[in-house]
C-alpha cells in the first residue's frame, strides 16, 4: 500500500500502518512503539516480536481472547501408502523421506513450509491428509487507546513468519491505524511484518553495533520501497556516526530519546516513555501527523 | 555388506572422502566383502538449500547400504539411517581404501 492510498478514520486524521524495526535488538523498538500508539487515538498495537512479544509489559491490555494459531502439515498413513515417493519428491523442502523398502514415511516438520503439494499429488486416497498442527497463539485485548494484538511462538517453532502473515491477513483492519512492533534482526519474519506498512520507523542507538545493524535493515526498508525515518534512542548528543550515514543516505532523524537515568529506571519498572518524560506525548502526535502528512 | 560412502572425487578406492555427508561432491556405493566398487555418482541434491541430508540417506537405504562411511550426518540424516538400521562409521580425512581399512580394523 502505498501513502497515496491511506484512508481516513472517524476523526478524519489519516490512518496509517506503521512498524518499528531495529536490526540490532535492545535499542528500544518496543519501548518506543508502545508509547508511539499510546499518545494515539484509535488505534491497533501489534507485537509481532512473536519469539519474545513484551510489549504487554508497557501497553497493559486487557486480553479477551487467546486463538490457537494452526498450520496444515501432512499425516501419512502407512498402512494406505504406497511409497511411490511422489509426495517427497515434489517438496520443495525436503521434510518428507520415503523409504519404500523398509514401508516407512518420515516427516521432518521442521523442514515443512505448508504449502500442501504433497497432499496435491498423492495419487492414494486418504494414505497422505492434511493434519493441524499449532504453531503459536494470538492474544487479543483492549488497552485506552484501541485493540491490543500479539502473537506469540510456540517454543521450538522454527520460523515466525507463518504466525506474523496469518496476523497480518486476519486481524490488520484496513481503516484502522496500526503500531507494529516488529521483530529484531534483519530476516524474513522482519520482512513479513513490514510488507503492508506504509511508513517504517527505524529505531537505532548511536553505537558502532547499532550502527551496522541499521545500515542492514535500511537495506531492507529501500528494498521494499518504503519509506522510512530514525529514531535514535539513548542519544547523549554524540551520535556523530549514526547522523553522518543517515545524511549520506537521505533518511531523515524524525525523533530523539536522550540518554537518560531516569527514563532507564522508569523502563526498568515497566512504565512506558510518555508517563516518564512530560510533554513527550504531544510531541509523538505531532510526530505521527506529521509522517501522516508525507 | 554394502557401504555408502560421500566423497568429494571421483578416483576409485582414492577418491577422498569429502568433509561433509550430505553435501558430498559424489556419492559411493561399495562393497565391503569382495572390496569392489558398485557405483559412483555425482550428488544432484548438494546445492539444494534444506534437507539435502535426508535425501541422501533416502538414497543410501535405496541402494541397500547398511553402512555409512564418511563425515558425521547431521540429526535428521541420522533419524533416517536409525529407521533403515543403517551402521554409521564417521570418518573425516582420508581414502576410501583408508577408510575400508579402518573399518575392518575396528
Amino acid at each position: 500500500m502505498l501513502l497515496g492510498s491511506t484512508k481516513k478514520n472517524r476523526q478524519g486524521t489519516k490512518t496509517m500502518k506503521i512498524a518499528v524495526i531495529s536490526g540490532k535488538g535492545g535499542t528500544g523498538k518496543t519501548y518506543f512503539s508502545t508509547s508511539l500508539a499510546m499518545s494515539l487515538e484509535d488505534v491497533d498495537f501489534f507485537d509481532l516480536d512473536v519469539e519474545e512479544p513484551n510489549g504487554y509489559i508497557f501497553i497493559k491490555p486487557v486480553i479477551s481472547d487467546e486463538i490457537q494459531y494452526n498450520l496444515l502439515v501432512p499425516e501419512i498413513d502407512e498402512d494406505r501408502c504406497t511409497f511411490c515417493k511422489k509426495c517427497a519428491d515434489a517438496c520443495a523442502y525436503n521434510a518428507l523421506s520415503i523409504l519404500p523398502q523398509l514401508k516407512k514415511a518420515l516427516f521432518f516438520p521442521e523442514l515443512c513450509h505448508s504449502c500442501g503439494v504433497c497432499s496435491f499429488v498423492c495419487p492414494v486416497d486418504k494414505a497422505l491428509i492434511e493434519v493441524e498442527k499449532g504453531i503459536g497463539i494470538i492474544r487479543k485485548g483492549k488497552f485506552s487507546k484501541g485493540n491490543f494484538i500479539e502473537g506469540k511462538l510456540n517454543i521450538g517453532e522454527p520460523s515466525g513468519v507463518p504466525l506474523i502473515s496469518g496476523i497480518m491477513k486476519d486481524h490488520l483492519d484496513p481503516e484502522r491505524t496500526a503500531i507494529i512492533d516488529s521483530p529484531p534482526g534483519t530476516s524474513c519474519p522482519v520482512v513479513e511484518s513490514i510488507k503492508k506498512a506504509d511508513y517504517v520507523i527505524i529505531v537505532t542507538e548511536p553505537t558502532p553495533f547499532g550502527l551496522s545493524d541499521m545500515k542492514l535493515v535500511v537495506e531492507i526498508v529501500k528494498d521494499l520501497g518504503k519509506k522510512t525515518g530514525v529514531v535514535i534512542n539513548k542519544d547523549r548528543g554524540d551520535s556523530k556516526i549514526t547522523e553522518e550515514f543517515l545524511r549520506k543516505s537521505e533518511i531523515p532523524i524524525i525523533f530523539r530519546i536522550p540518554y537518560s537515568l531516569e527514563i532507564q529506571r522508569s523502563y526498568s519498572k515497566g512504565i512506558p516513555l510518555i508517563s516518564t518524560v512530560p510533554g513527550i506525548e504531544q510531541k509523538l502526535k505531532r510526530l505521527y501527523e506529521d509522517i501522516s502528512n508525507g | 555388506m554394502r557401504a555408502f560412502i560421500a566423497i568429494s572425487e571421483d578416483n576409485g578406492v582414492e577418491s577422498k572422502i569429502d568433509s561433509r555427508f550430505g553435501r558430498g561432491s559424489y556419492f559411493m556405493v561399495y562393497d565391503m566383502e569382495n572390496e569392489k566398487i558398485i557405483n559412483v555418482e555425482a550428488n544432484k541434491f548438494r546445492d539444494e538449500g534444506h534437507g539435502v541430508g535426508i535425501k541422501t540417506a533416502g538414497i543410501a537405504v535405496e541402494k541397500g547400504c547398511t553402512l555409512v562411511i564418511g563425515a558425521q550426518p547431521g540429526p535428521k540424516a541420522e533419524q533416517v539411517f536409525n529407521e533403515g538400521n543403517v551402521e554409521i562409521f564417521v570418518m573425516t580425512e582420508g581414502t576410501v581404501s583408508d577408510a575400508v581399512r579402518k573399518y575392518k580394523e575396528k
